[in-house]
């Protein structure tokens, strides 16, 4: 293989070296300026940003508790002001976060996702928290509020029909109440709380042995029919392998 | 998007297949005789056929509370589809 010619060997010298400089700045001095800020909340995404003293990468560890940031986005160029969009989140979620650099983290945050009462609330940079940690968030932190009946419920149209005759059984006032609690059903299955099969077709059946309840969802997870079986053994007898929880 | 015919009352516009290739039933509730898939017979033991000749008895109302029967609607030449 030949050796690159001159010219491009010190330009890739040269972008090395420039890379290496702002990198090593950023981790020797960069401090957020000003708010963090998360905008753009959707169901599903979100876009967190923030400014830095100093170019550095950007970079968010996140997730639903505050001592499991199990995730992590990073942004492409060396800048100082950041802006770095999470997707593939859980409508009504609440996530918390931490900006900053693949080294260090700057400043941490949370937010809820789209899908009910949305909020942001950046904290105060984790660099001034360091002596008093925030509050622990339970382990897991499950979504509390029900995204809209439209988001949640497969075929609109046929959410009357389906609470007519199944409302009942799970006490539901009205329509958006029952598709409520049935995406509230399936938020307790994502934990491994009930029973679980999903079929050929991602179709997931969930049923609670204890209250007897039986909720049926789309492979995308809205709901298809939420009620109380009065035969023996339906969930036994329902297609699908078993699983140990849904996922989100 | 396609639709699919009611096996019970051959309502047209089903929006899943009532019984799915990956088995069960689609839990969808026919508008137009009230059968659902996966409930009405896997659950509580109906038959297709039973389930028929109950709503025919009945004089084949329209069975959805929510969604309109479409204007004309006519149970009799629909349920013509099994040759009746």
């Amino acid at each position: 293989m030949r050796a690159p010619s001159l010219p491009i060997f010190f330009r890739l010298l040269a972008a090395w070296w420039c890379a290496s400089a702002a990198s090593a700045i950023g981790a020797r001095a960069a401090e957020v300026v000003g708010n963090v800020e998360v905008a753009e909340i959707t169901p599903l995404g979100a876009t967190v940003r923030w400014r830095t003293d100093v170019p550095t990468g950007s970079r968010i560890d996140y997730g639903t508790a505050l001592d499991k940031l199990t995730q992590k986005t990073e942004g492409g160029a060396v800048t100082d002001s950041h802006a770095v969009t999470l997707t593939g989140l859980v409508a009504g979620t609440k996530y918390f976060f931490a900006v900053g650099t693949a080294r260090r983290q700057l400043a941490k945050g949370e937010f809820v996702t789209a899908g009910g009462v949305t909020s942001a609330k950046p904290t105060a940079p984790a660099v001034n928290q360091s002596a008093k940690p925030a509050a622990k968030s339970p382990p897991s932190s499950p979504p509390v509020v029900a995204p809209p009946t439209r988001q949640t419920w497969g075929n609109v149209a046929s959410l009357e029909d389906h609470f007519q005759r199944h409302g009942a059984d799970v006490a539901a006032k009205n329509a958006d109440d029952y598709a409520r609690k049935a995406w509230e059903f399936r938020q307790r299955a994502r934990t491994g709380e009930f029973l679980v099969k999903i079929d050929g077709d991602g179709v997931q059946r969930v049923f609670d042995p204890k209250s007897g309840l039986f909720a049926a969802y789309n492979r995308d997870g809205t709901t298809k029919t939420f009620f109380k079986p009065d035969s023996r053994g339906y969930f036994e007898r329902q297609p699908g392998k078993p699983a140990k929880a849904i996922a989100p | 998007m396609k639709t699919h015919f009611c096996p019970v009352c051959a309502w047209p516009g089903l929006k899943e297949l009532p019984r799915p290739k990956a088995g069960g039933g689609s839990f969808e509730i026919c508008p137009s005789c009230g059968f659902q898939f996966g409930v009405s017979d896997d659950d509580r033991g109906q038959t297709f056929a039973g389930w028929r000749k109950t709503w025919v008895k009945a004089g084949a109302p329209w069975a959805s509370k929510a969604r309109p029967a479409p204007t004309g609607w006519d149970a009799a030449a629909q349920l013509k589809r099994f040759g009746r």
